[in-house]
């Protein structure tokens, strides 16, 4: 339901309570759920760090690109502080890998069979060679290298402006399946496109719940009328004014959903506390996102939800300078954060150890050459994706070559994706029961890579 | 002149107009082709046609005196009206439709409908000069002024009027009146002529956003450019009767005034007073901009200093810079310059969110003391002192950015080199003057840069870092400093620039045997300085932050014409585009504030800062202790120098998705941080604001009793709310429910409660008003 239809329903509560007891019981008890849950992270992550092929041609190109000047590379494996060797199920002929030290809870949930590594993920139009993008005859995503634009683009397909995502056409598709539709696509952190659909509107929560407005529940010691006439006045519908049409219908969203929700999230403290990110002695905010999610996630049955699409994220990943030391804290939240959610979803007040799956995106890679002390905006990435569906284990598509002027590098380092996100996007949504047709009306170049619109690393 | 016939039951189904205009549309198709490339601009108030929607429509002015090309010439073209445009009223005595000729007038009140399939919503902006509605006095008329419209009936039959009320404001429903010559000579309302079985119950409009007809007569307000059905039931007997729309409560003309100097207040100062509203009526508007431009400037550094020296044990502390800038937002008298100031800061973004940045608050309020200074200044200068501030260095890492190195493979931080282009001057699509986008043969955005003048930019801003007595390179790398380096510009390390040719936008500059980092930096900003991209990407987030979030492209146009020349030959003056904003028709003509696209949503800083000066909150001890307000749950989502990145807390092209934003084709930069959490923290905050006082233990607070003073007659407390902070633009339906939360708090006739319930009616009235999205946006 968009906004202004929303906003046409305003006070219209009783038909939708109509809806919730007329659904049979059974449905309301289904164990059919899915849940979504990207980690997107903002600045452009370098992969470089994170995921490592460690064999001995792999790492002398490694060192030698990121020791430019400053020395960016991690020890070698067995090293103290070195990297961690990991054993991918499928072998890519004579490469061995690894991941960055402090992505060891990510090691430990890929041995598990339960985190997947998605190699080289990145926008693409259509297969494109290096060739043709060098020389121009090829058809690349606008605005390349830009923040805004390569996060609308990741997210929505297209450069800044877009007002769609795949997260919400995500949602669009499955809301049906949903008793309290407006809960279907939820953002603890800010808004944002990809959990925005054509007909779903994203449904924004504080990290400590849905926040109260004050004035419907008699404001400070107002006389009695005034909280009625205050909720007629902030949710006003009348005017003619497009701005003022969409506060009141936010307004009106933000008033519904704490009345319906308060009752159905799991109470604050059930679930293990938040960890502190030892580098930086702070609380994990990737977590702190996550913990809402697990309690919205706790109250699937309540709220009659079988599919939802969340949206957390982390941010300072532009790591221009100081590199090591600004990306070592973020790997650390990232994975504690990682290791936090799979403890949640196993948790027995949440139990969707199966249903519930993490995937990253972010809105590009960096390059491999450093500038000094850090590195800039790059395109390919690799990603991970975790849960009790993921076939975890292993390394998702070919790894990249970072030789300067190989098959992978189109300048500095910046790598040519070898798989889109409309192939990493299709394959998470074809888990979360979008049928085939209709990919590609959410993954608009899905069809230029019809010879895998599956990478296989979920089970359907 | 065409008529055609449609019979009565046709009249509610647009669809099947839809079909005979579609065939009209079709045959002139087949004769002479669609006319492709009519793009329209969608940013200026006005009513917005959608493609291909049927609108059900009225003028709202006094169009009898003017044709149907004179009306919608501006913006749809004359050449494609029933072709790709077309018009149709009605005849009610005759129950026909007809489509009126170019040169026909269409009287006022008279209602048609229109649709439009150029391809692209189109907005339809009334040419200059086209009077306002006229309006009468008649006894019939509930209030002061009212339009009349002719209504017309037949003895044997319901007759369908299509019409509207003809005026620029709106019309509150309850005070319509139908005159007859019968039973309601003096007039009736439309409950009381429904009983009498004149009118029916239900006029409808047709809502083209949800393609179905809603009856108005439930609404509240009929609004300008709404045309309606109003069945005259046979009751009426044939004769024609008047209905009287009554124009909206209205200020008197004094007050109507002071809410115009106040508008004005709202978009160059944090918030008007009843003090500086006087003072401007006493200046005028233009002399106005030329005191404040000749005020000395507030220094955020100077205040830094003085809380330095008065907490000596201290150390230096970013909480200082948050202190000042709301002292400076509530108190400084260079208004203008700190609110210009403010919108720079959100253009020229650093963060104290960034710990290399926070490391140095002091640096933080000489940057933004920097944007104070430069609000007046010349563009070039400004350009060239943030590019060499040391904060600005240390937040896009250009500081201490070396030379690459062959042998290596290192090569120059691009970050700077990328976001200057990008975000400080001109923005990665070619524009027009009017901020349009330059597209290619296949209608694709024309890019301003590609990553490799990213990279031959990127060499230019290499060995520059700390100020201070010698180039060593350990000055360079910080290990040896001054100790206010962090208030001083860079200074060049010619040993880490490069020497190797840089090459971008179409600017080469060889490879040097001498590394001759000024010559190059100045080359660099000359030819950012001198892109034609630089007067509309700046001009425009310039209107956004202080006039509206779609300017159209005449506004746009306008003052890229003063940023290009400032009427002296001089590029980049920033006193005359600052004039230019201002001073536009589009932000001072307030005909135009009624228009479904007027305006901007204020961002929260400024709501919260408009409460402080509004309502005279003055500080016990001088200071304005308010820290941190990122919380989007239990403050404002914002602080001053605290966003997220160097993208601002919004985009200035964001597009809020599901929303009549969107809809409409529009951006609004401030929906972005817009959502559940933050218009519920919004509204808690402002409600611990206005009842208990805000900042340091609550100790910013008003006693509210200039609004006090006129709290016993609750329309005098609703006037100075609604000049204060609506600008004269409140609502008769806030009106009427601040009305009535002001009498539901009783008055005694005297002693000692009087006052405190006098203060109550105040608090409340402030705060529903702020509360309300009428006052979110800014029109």
């Amino acid at each position: 339901m968009n906004l202004a239809s929303r906003l046409s329903l305003a006070g219209a509560a009783a038909p939708f309570a109509l809806n919730l007891a007329t659904l049979s019981a059974a449905q309301a008890q289904t164990d059919d759920y899915r849940a979504l849950v990207c980690v997107y992270l903002h600045g452009g992550n370098d992969h470089g760090n994170s995921v490592l092929a460690t064999d001995a041609d792999s790492w002398s190109i490694y060192q030698s690109l990121r020791s430019a000047g400053a020395d960016l590379t991690l020890p070698a494996p067995g090293e103290s502080g070195g990297v961690i060797p990991i054993n991918p199920a499928s072998i890519q002929s004579g490469r061995s890998f690894a991941v960055h030290p402090l992505l060891s809870p990510v090691k430990t949930l890929f041995d598990q069979g339960n985190a997947a590594i998605v190699a080289n993920v990145g926008p693409l139009v259509e297969p494109l060679s290096r060739t043709a993008y060098l020389n121009g005859s090829g058809l690349a995503p606008p605005k390349l290298f830009s923040h805004n634009d390569q996060t609308s683009v990741w997210q929505a397909f297209a450069p800044e402006g877009a007002v769609t995502g795949w997260g919400g056409r995500m949602g669009d598709l499955m809301a049906s399946m949903n008793q309290s539709q407006s809960f279907t696509c939820i953002s603890p952190a800010g808004n944002a496109v990809w959990i925005s659909g054509r007909d779903t509107v994203p449904y924004q929560i504080s990290v400590r719940g849905p926040t109260a407005i004050q004035g419907v529940y008699g404001g400070l010691n107002w006389p009695a009328p005034v909280s009625a006439i205050f909720e007629n006045i902030v949710t006003a519908n009348q005017s003619h004014n497009v701005f003022e049409q969409s506060l009141s219908a936010v307004t009106r969203s933000a008033i519904d959903a704490q009345q319906r929700l308060q009752g159905a999230l799991l109470a604050d403290n059930i679930l293990p506390a938040v960890p502190v990110v030892p580098l930086t002695g702070t609380r994990n905010w990737l977590a702190t996102q996550l913990r809402i999610v697990a309690r919205i996630i706790a109250g699937r049955q309540a709220l009659g939800m079988r599919r939802q699409v969340f949206l957390v994220t982390m941010a300072g990943f532009d790591t221009h300078d100081n590199q090591i030391s600004r990306h070592t804290p973020l790997l650390q939240e990232l994975a504690q954060g990682i290791e936090y959610f799979n403890t949640l979803m196993a948790h027995p007040a949440v139990d969707a150890a199966q249903e519930a799956t993490l995937a990253t995106a972010s809105e590009f890679g960096r390059t491999m050459a450093i500038n000094g002390d850090g590195t800039d905006h790059g395109w390919g990435s690799h990603h991970f994706v975790v849960g009790g569906a993921v076939r975890g284990g292993d390394i998702y598509g070919q790894f990249p070559c970072y030789e300067s002027g190989g098959p992978d590098d189109v300048g500095s380092g910046r790598l040519l994706p070898n798989y889109s996100v409309d192939q990493y996007g299709a394959t998470l949504a074809r888990w979360f029961g979008v049928s085939d047709g209709m990919l590609d009306d959410i993954f608009p170049n899905l069809d230029n890579f019809s010879s895998l619109r599956d990478l296989g690393f979920i089970r359907s | 002149m065409m008529e055609l016939e449609l019979s009565p039951g046709e009249r509610f189904l647009p669809g099947c107009r839809q079909r005979i205009v579609r065939t009209i549309f079709s045959l002139a198709t087949v004769l002479t082709g669609f006319i492709p490339g009519l793009v329209h601009a969608l940013e200026s108030p006005g009513f917005t046609l959608k493609n291909d929607h049927w609108e059900q429509l009225v003028i709202p002015a006094n169009s009898s005196a003017s044709s149907v090309r004179e009306l919608f010439s501006g913006s749809l073209a004359v050449s494609g009206y029933n072709t790709t445009w077309t018009i149709f009223r009605y005849n009610a005595q005759t129950g026909r439709y007809f489509n009126p000729r170019l040169d026909d007038s269409i009287p006022q009140g008279a209602g048609f409908w229109m649709i439009q399939s150029t391809g692209v919503p189109v907005t339809v902006v009334l040419p200059a000069g086209i009077p306002a509605g006229s309006t009468e006095t008649d006894a019939v008329c509930a209030v002061s002024e009212c339009a009349s419209v002719v209504l017309r009936s037949r003895a044997s039959a319901t007759v369908y009027n299509l019409l509207g009320t003809g005026l620029a404001q709106s019309s509150e429903v309850r005070g319509i009146r139908l005159a007859t010559s019968g039973d309601c000579v003096a007039g009736c309302s439309l409950d009381e002529a429904a009983n009498l079985q004149l009118l029916a119950r239900q006029w409808w409009h047709y809502d083209s956003t949800q393609e179905r007809y809603r009856n108005i007569a439930s609404a509240a307000r009929i609004e300008p450019w709404q045309a309606f059905w109003v069945p005259a039931r046979s009751e009426l007997g044939g004769a024609d009767a008047v209905l009287w729309f009554p124009v909206s409560s209205q200020l008197s003309p004094a007050l109507a005034q002071r809410a115009e100097a106040s508008r004005f207040l709202a978009q160059t100062t944090f918030g008007p007073t009843t003090h500086s509203i006087d003072l401007l009526l006493q200046t005028g508007y233009s002399d106005w901009i030329d005191a404040q431009i000749d005020l000395p400037g507030s220094s955020m550094l100077d205040a830094f200093d003085a809380l330095q020296a008065s907490n000596q044990a201290s150390a230096p502390s970013r909480d200082w810079i948050f202190e000042t800038f709301w002292s400076h937002a509530v108190t400084a008298q260079d208004q203008l310059r700190q609110r210009v100031a403010f919108a720079l800061s959100q253009i020229f973004v650093i963060s104290l969110r960034e710990g290399a940045v926070a490391a140095f608050p002091r640096g933080v309020a000489d940057f933004y003391t920097l944007l104070s200074n430069g609000a007046f200044g010349n563009f070039r200068e400004l350009l060239e002192s943030v590019t060499l501030h040391p904060m600005m260095g240390s937040y896009l890492s250009h500081l201490g950015n070396e030379k690459g190195d062959i042998t290596t493979g290192k090569v120059p931080d691009e970050n700077f080199a990328r976001e200057i282009m990008q975000l400080f001057s001109i923005g990665l699509q070619q524009l027009n003057a009017d901020g349009s986008v330059v597209l290619d043969e296949n209608g694709v955005p024309v890019e301003t840069y590609s990553n490799s003048d990213v990279q031959g930019l990127a060499r230019v801003f290499t060995g520059f870092s700390w100020d201070g007595p010698d180039t060593s390179t350990g000055r360079f790398q910080g290990w040896i400093s001054v100790p206010d380096r962090d208030v001083r510009l860079m200074q060049p390390y010619p040993q880490f620039h490069s020497t190797l040719a840089k090459q971008f936008l179409g600017t080469v500059i060889g490879a040097q045997a001498t590394p001759d980092p000024e010559a190059d930096l100045a080359i660099a900003l000359d030819t950012l300085f001198n892109h034609p991209n630089v007067g509309p990407f700046i001009g425009r987030q310039l209107i956004q932050r202080l006039v509206t979030s779609n300017p159209d492209k005449r506004y746009i146009e306008n003052v890229t014409a003063a940023f290009n020349d400032n009427g002296e030959g001089v590029r980049g003056d920033m006193r005359a585009v600052i004039r230019a904003v201002l001073l536009d028709p589009q932000a001072r003509d307030i005909s135009l504030i009624a228009g479904p696209a007027a305006g901007r949503i204020r961002e929260p800083v400024l709501r919260l800062a408009h409460w402080m000066r509004s309502v005279n909150v003055e500080s016990p001890d001088g200071r304005y202790i308010i820290l941190g307000t990122d919380d989007p749950a239990t403050s404002l989502g914002m602080t001053v120098l605290r966003s997220p990145s160097v993208f601002n807390f919004y985009r200035p092209g964001y597009v809020p998705s599901n929303t009549p934003v969107a809809e409409a084709g529009l951006v609004s930069p401030e929906m972005q941080i817009t959502h559940e959490t933050s218009v519920a923290g919004y509204l808690n905050s402002m409600l611990n604001a206005v009842e208990l006082g805000t900042g340091s233990g609550n100790n910013l607070k008003s006693e509210y009793l200039e609004a006090a003073a006129l709290a016993a007659d609750p329309q005098t407390l609703i006037d100075h709310v609604n000049v204060l902070f609506m600008h004269g633009a409140m609502s008769d339906e806030l009106q009427g429910w601040l009305r009535e939360a002001i009498e539901s708090v009783d008055l005694p006739a005297n002693g000692s409660e009087r006052l405190p319930a006098m203060q109550r009616r105040a608090r409340l009235a402030v705060y529903l008003a702020m509360s309300s999205p009428e006052y979110i946006v800014l029109k």
